[in-house]
């Protein structure tokens, strides 16, 4: 029975990956000449060899949005702000309502006693 | 208005009010909010809403937007967790349509084999749990960077990686797995029947 390879510097395979696919270093590592010869971090390297193509395909053919979405986006947020407003002004209204109704029952009051 | 920043966009929709801002400011996000959420959701319908969804979100919340940050990055961040609150919750996946195939240069075999490739990379995509899927298109498609996309998605930079790891891993099984398939339907085999010789009798 094979063993698989196993990586003399113990690299993770997610940092291998990163390093050979975007390039991201690995600290304290010359990345090509380990890989060179290390035959764990190439076998992680073939393992996603090729991914990014899909990526670039995707990246390049970005469907637009309907329009209708920040219409309708807008739209909610003028609700929403119109509430928000509307609630206020009720509230306000409210604390007037209730002072006006305290400076005409308080003297009232005083007078009945 | 087009050549006004997102910071000052910000200011302008948040601190007076200003709806023309607002208006600018959606219709220039709309399309980032609308794509990240069809690639994590792979449903057009829910993504609309999705977009939307985050959209209204991120106006709520602009309070707390700090304007040194990106207004961008901060909508990828409200965006993918809103949809991934969503991916959680369906089963069913629609496919968005699959876009054309890169090279114009490419012959009509050559773009039927990229489309079939294409099809069977994003039916692989569809399979992955949606969180790996999120990173993946963060990355690849959005083209975010490692920090920000551990900023984003909220994770360790280990975490991305190895997401990111088995995201592409996964990928690349699938397409290899294809071309073998391909492969193998193009070998003859003993049983197909190949060019006859040339006849001895004839002229």
């Amino acid at each position: 029975m094979s063993q698989a390879p196993h990586c003399p510097l113990d690299l993770l395979p997610a940092d291998v990956a990163a390093w050979a696919v975007d390039g991201e270093p690995v600290d304290d590592v010359d990345m090509p000449a380990h890989v060179a010869t290390c035959q764990a971090c190439q076998a992680v390297v073939a393992a996603v060899a090729g991914s990014d193509e899909v990526g670039l395909v995707l990246r390049n053919a970005g469907p637009a949005a309907p329009v209708a979405v920040s219409e309708r986006a807008a739209g909610r947020i003028r609700i929403e702000r119109a509430a928000t407003a509307l609630a206020a002004a009720l509230a306000d209204a409210g604390a007037r309502v209730a002072a006006a109704a305290v400076d005409y029952l308080v003297p009232r009051h005083r007078r009945d006693e | 208005m087009e050549q006004i920043s997102d910071a000052e966009l910000v200011v302008r929709a948040r601190d007076r009010g200003d709806g023309v801002a607002l208006d600018e400011l959606l219709r220039r996000h709309r399309d980032t909010a609308y794509r990240v959420a069809l690639r994590i959701c792979l449903n057009p319908a829910e993504a609309e809403d999705i977009a939307q969804e985050s959209l209204v979100r991120a106006w709520r919340s602009l309070d707390r937007f700090r304007s040194d940050a990106a207004f961008s990055t901060w909508l990828y961040r409200i965006t993918t967790n809103t949809a991934l609150k969503r991916a959680g919750r369906r089963k069913d996946v629609v496919m968005a349509e699959l876009p054309e195939p890169l090279g114009p240069d490419l012959d009509p075999a050559g773009r039927v084999v990229q489309r079939e490739r294409l099809a069977v990379a994003t039916t692989a995509l569809a399979s992955l749990p949606p969180q790996q899927r999120a990173c993946w298109v963060l990355r690849e498609v959005e083209g975010l960077s490692y920090d920000e996309l551990a900023e984003v998605l909220g994770l360790t930079l280990a975490a991305v990686k190895g997401r990111l790891f088995r995201a592409r891993a996964e990928l690349t099984a699938a397409l290899a797995r294809y071309d073998e398939d391909t492969a193998t339907e193009d070998t003859p085999t003993e049983d197909t029947p190949t060019e006859k010789p040339p006849s001895k009798d004839l002229p």
